[in-house]
């Protein structure tokens, strides 16, 4: 059963631009929803709705069974963590922690001794008389999230919470977000527009463009079998490799073909005619007797893997190559695709055709 | 010759030593970056070599001349900062011009335009040469400000964190562009960031930077591999390398709880910090226990955060191993890939 | 090896140099004039000038003249600031959320603080006289029986402060405005979050977080304040014992009595004053700097 549900909501922002344009979604108790995409895709305006800090033009939001849609944000019973903290700067961490207890009229040492519980929690106990300002960017976060579970709302809502860290923090704090909800199980918003960050943190990702949803999936599966175009190429760091071609039914199987190179044999049977051939890099492999050929125009090293990408006759191809197997720029190699990884999109609506 | 050396850098802000004795060699096609965290003294590092703060002791060198003192126009270096810095009210085209119309630069106008539109297709930003800065998306206006640096054609670029502010996919595919670019530009290049995948899918060699002491200097793999203190290790790789406290007990490493970890050497040290890369973390063969406590697919691999004998462990495996979490395993690191700290 | 600061140096004094004899010439001889000339009998209209010691400050200190003034004016800043203060933020509030024709309403309530304190009184001179003055034709016309604003000896000091309010509320409301303003919308959507009632907001964060730049607005217009002059000149002149302020008075030592000597005693006085209330000014404003509330 849902517990938090969007039905059709949009925004239309008095200019007339549409931030979001019908937004479907139901998410379950306990489940940790990630909204992925570009700037300006209106996954944070859909945040902001759920909130209560932006009154949707259209639709209805229902939480735990009651319409929501156009309570003031003090009445839903949520907590939010925002990009920027937004912590209460003049407030020391432990007040803080306590504010939405303050508020809720919980008398001062119940509430401190509240925030001190969560405070060891999150290993924040050293700081609770420090103000928000002398904090290091991840215990400002952490000092937010705190805030955030201290009332024990319903809803926990995330707003590119970790945008603003060391990218080696970040992984961190990764982690300590998605502890904290498996621990609470909370059902959980977040949104960002870093795939790797909604790979990790997702029970299911939805992927939004245009402030529209393309697809709803757990990570695995929006990364193995994308819907369209789009996905493909934004999910997945580098996205899926995208090569303009042609299917041909020959002995059974389907010939992919791309600027005259007979590219892959496809088990599945497609029409004919042209298609776009998507190919994850980890499907692509450096191969001498590769059918497709290029020169590496960059070699780039991961530390445990390498992305070699290469200017093909058919574009740019990315392949995924040994950490300890360097290649020279400039170099011709040959390239071999993996028929299980392809996935064909029609090339002029962008959607998924096998 | 080097395009720039630093000998002996120091420079203090008050109490505070932002850079101690920091030397460094670019080579003259060199793409050089220098990775630390946050406060390490990276924007002070390249504040010195751009003229812009002036190191208490020590030289700059560029191209073999001494520019300790010098102008910041004298040294023919550009900046590109992490925030786009352009003016707004005016168009790219203008903001691309904007830099050769300096006093001491006299070029023609048609010198003048024919750099931008060089600057401008190689940067891709030729459709909108006539819009104004203001109405760009954050990755035009960084593309733009890098135009800006290269129409110059200087000796040398310096670029604080250009990515940072920037969408994860963008910055994924100007890091490959940029890089390509700098190749092409034949240009030495100082790169500053704390993005590990920038440090090392761009750099020929990284130079680690901690609390203003280089700390290590090599090729990212050398760095990746055989990273000099447990800070570099941290910085690098996603996830990041493990580090695990153990005692010796004989021949076995043990964990904080006690538990087995692996095999150790007669030599080693009684206690140390012990460093191995998630993709080093065999998940069965080990000699005890661990508990798997969540399972995050990253595409291509799968990271596996394990609770091993009171410390937290990430493997990554590869997206066809099945794991679940509370699943319990019994993982396995080999003792080439582990590297020991003594503590 | 040379730094460039030192090869900048003799640019520094050139560039400075001038403003430095210039502050020589205008501030520090006619204080060390005035301090000298403290300790004497000098008067206005020449003669010997004799020192006479401490007796100038013995003097300053039993006057009840002195006393008078000092009492006047401590009223007048205590009032003036606190009325002017929480006017000032009462206005800043209501136009903080976006008010039809806020703009407008800002530059009508501007228009006193840009004039003249001397132009002022003249003008609230028209508008307060007892017998054509707009209020009271107004007063008398609703059946009123006009006070004598001007001229009763209980109300004149009343008025001046009056108008004093009212040029100064909109300083006050500006300095409230921009302060509020810096607040960033996301801390009150964090309140919102937490469900804070409009008081709990209000007491909890909008007024602690504009307190700092609130309380910078109250020193400066104490020190403003407590030199008050002009309007006293314009309105009740400067020998209204009623309307006498610590200024006025220096101005009829000085002036009228032409008793240099003593008024130079005097001014070292107020000058101690305002000093006192200076340094807490600046102690103020760098307490605020390093904790970084100002940008």
């Amino acid at each position: 059963m849902s517990f938090l549900a969007l039905e059709k909501l949009a925004k239309v922002w008095p200019d007339g631009t549409a931030a979001v344009r019908g937004v479907d979604l139901s998410i379950a108790q306990g489940e940790f929803i990630v909204l992925l995409g570009p700037s300006g895709c209106g996954k944070t305006t859909t945040l902001r709705m759920i909130a209560g800090l932006e009154t949707p033009t259209s639709g209805r939001i229902t939480l735990a069974g009651r319409e929501i849609t156009r309570l003031p944000a003090a009445e839903r019973d949520i907590g939010m963590v925002f990009q920027f903290y937004a912590l209460y700067p003049h407030l020391t961490v432990a007040e803080n922690i306590a504010f939405p207890l303050e508020c809720a009229g919980v008398p001062r040492d119940e509430r401190m001794a509240a925030a001190r519980k969560l405070a060891e929690q999150l290993e924040l106990t050293a700081l609770l008389d420090s103000r928000p300002r002398a904090l290091s960017g991840g215990d400002q976060q952490r000092v937010a999230l705190a805030r955030a579970m201290a009332r024990k709302p319903a809803v926990w809502l995330m707003d590119e919470p970790l945008g603003t860290l060391d990218a080696s923090r970040r992984a961190d704090m990764c982690d300590f977000i998605r502890a904290q909800q498996l621990e609470h199980a909370v059902p959980t918003v977040y949104v960002t527009h870093d795939q790797e960050e909604a790979m990790r943190l997702a029970d299911r990702v939805v992927v939004m463009n245009g402030g529209e949803v393309l697809q709803v999936g757990a990570p695995e599966q929006v990364y193995a079998e994308p819907a369209s175009l789009f996905v493909a190429r934004f999910v997945g760091s580098p996205g899926m490799n995208l090569i303009e071609g042609f299917s041909r039914a020959s002995q059974g199987v389907t010939l992919l073909e791309s600027a005259g190179v007979a590219l892959v044999k496809c088990p599945k049977l497609v029409r004919e005619g042209p298609v776009v051939i998507g190919v994850r890099p980890e499907h692509v492999a450096p191969d001498p007797a590769g059918a497709l050929r290029g020169r590496v125009a960059l070699d780039a090293f991961m530390g445990s893997h390498r992305y070699l990408h290469v200017d093909t006759g058919c574009g740019r191809v990315v392949a995924l190559g040994a950490a300890d197997r360097p290649s020279a720029v400039g170099e011709d190699i040959g390239l071999s695709i993996d028929p299980s990884g392809v996935r064909l999109f029609d090339s002029d609506a962008g959607s998924r055709l096998a | 010759m080097s395009a720039l050396e630093l000998v002996g850098v120091s420079k203090s802000f008050g109490a505070r030593a932002a850079l101690a004795e920091v030397a460094l060699s670019v080579g003259e096609r060199e793409f050089v970056v220098v990775l630390g965290p946050t406060g390490a003294g990276k924007t002070t590092l390249l504040r010195t070599i751009a003229g812009l703060e002036t190191p208490d002791r020590g030289e700059v060198r560029l191209f073999g001349a001494d520019c300790t003192h010098s102008s910041p126009a004298a040294r023919d270096i550009a900046l590109v900062f992490q925030n786009f810095s352009l003016y707004p009210g005016k168009t790219v085209r203008e903001n691309l011009a904007f830099p050769l119309l300096a006093p001491g630069r006299e070029l023609a106008a048609g010198e003048i335009g024919e750099r931008v539109q060089w600057a401008a297709k190689l940067l891709r930003i030729e459709r909108l040469l006539d819009r104004p800065a203001r109405k760009l998306s954050g990755g035009e206006m960084q593309r733009v400000a890098i135009g800006r640096a290269i129409v110059r054609r200087p000796r040398l670029f310096l670029m604080d964190e250009p990515l940072t502010n920037l969408d994860a996919k963008l910055r994924e595919e100007l890091r490959v562009e940029l890089r390509e670019l700098a190749r092409r530009l034949e240009t030495p290049v100082v790169w500053v960031t704390h993005d590990s995948a920038e440090a090392l899918s761009m750099a020929d060699r990284v130079v680690a930077l901690f609390a203003g002491r280089v700390v290590q200097v090599g090729t990212p793999r050398e760095l990746y591999l055989r990273p000099a203190t447990p800070a570099v290790a941290r910085q690098l790789g996603s996830p990041p390398m493990n580090l695990v406290e153990v005692l010796r007990d004989g021949a076995v490493w043990r964990l904080p709880n006690g538990d087995a970890f692996g095999a150790a050497a007669s030599d080693a040290p009684q206690r140390a910090l012990l460093g191995f890369r998630p993709e080093h973390v065999r998940l069965e063969g080990g000699a005890s226990e661990a508990l798997v406590e969540v399972v995050e697919h990253l595409g291509p691999q799968r990271v596996v955060v394990l609770r091993w004998g009171g410390a937290t462990v990430h493997a990554a495996v590869a997206s066809s191993v099945d794991v679940a979490v509370h699943q319990r395993l019994r993982p396995a690191v080999a003792a080439e890939h582990c590297l020991i700290w003594p503590r | 090896m040379t730094s460039t600061a030192q090869r900048t140096r003799p640019l520094a004094w050139a560039l400075v140099g001038p403003t430095l004899a210039l502050l020589v010439a205008f501030n520090v001889f006619p204080l060390v004039y005035n301090i000298a000339s403290s300790f004497t009998n000098a008067e206005l209209i020449g003669g010997e000038w004799r020192s006479v010691g401490g007796a100038n400050y013995a003097r300053v200190f039993e006057d009840e003249l002195f006393a008078g003034a000092l009492r006047r004016t401590a009223l007048f800043v205590l009032c003036a600031v606190t009325l002017e203060l929480l006017l000032g933020f009462a206005l800043a509030l209501s136009l903080q959320r976006g008010v039809p024709g806020k703009q407008a309403v800002l530059t009508v309530l501007l228009v006193p603080m840009m004039l003249s304190p001397a132009v002022m009184g003249l003008y609230w001179n028209l508008v307060l006289n007892g017998n054509y003055g707009v209020v009271n034709q107004a007063l008398s016309g609703l059946g009123f029986d006009p006070p004598q604003w001007l001229t009763d000896r209980d109300l004149k000091f009343w008025s001046i402060l009056l108008i004093d309010v009212w040029m100064w509320t909109p300083f006050m409301m500006l300095i409230a405005l921009a302060g509020l303003n810096a607040i960033p919308a996301s801390i009150y959507e964090a309140a919102q979050i937490d469900r804070a009632r409009p008081w709990k907001v209000f007491t909890r964060i909008t007024l602690p977080m504009c307190a700092p730049v609130l309380g910078l607005a109250v020193l400066f217009r104490a020190t403003d304040a407590l030199k008050q002059f002009d309007l006293v000149m314009a309105v009740t002149g400067p020998n209204d014992a009623a309307t006498q302020t610590l200024s006025t008075l220096l101005y009829q030592v000085v002036f009228r009595d032409g008793s240099v000597g003593l008024g130079a005693a005097f001014s070292c006085v107020i000058l101690v004053l305002v000093i006192a209330l200076a340094t807490v000014f600046t102690r103020y404003i760098d307490r605020l700097q390093s904790k970084d509330v100002l940008a």
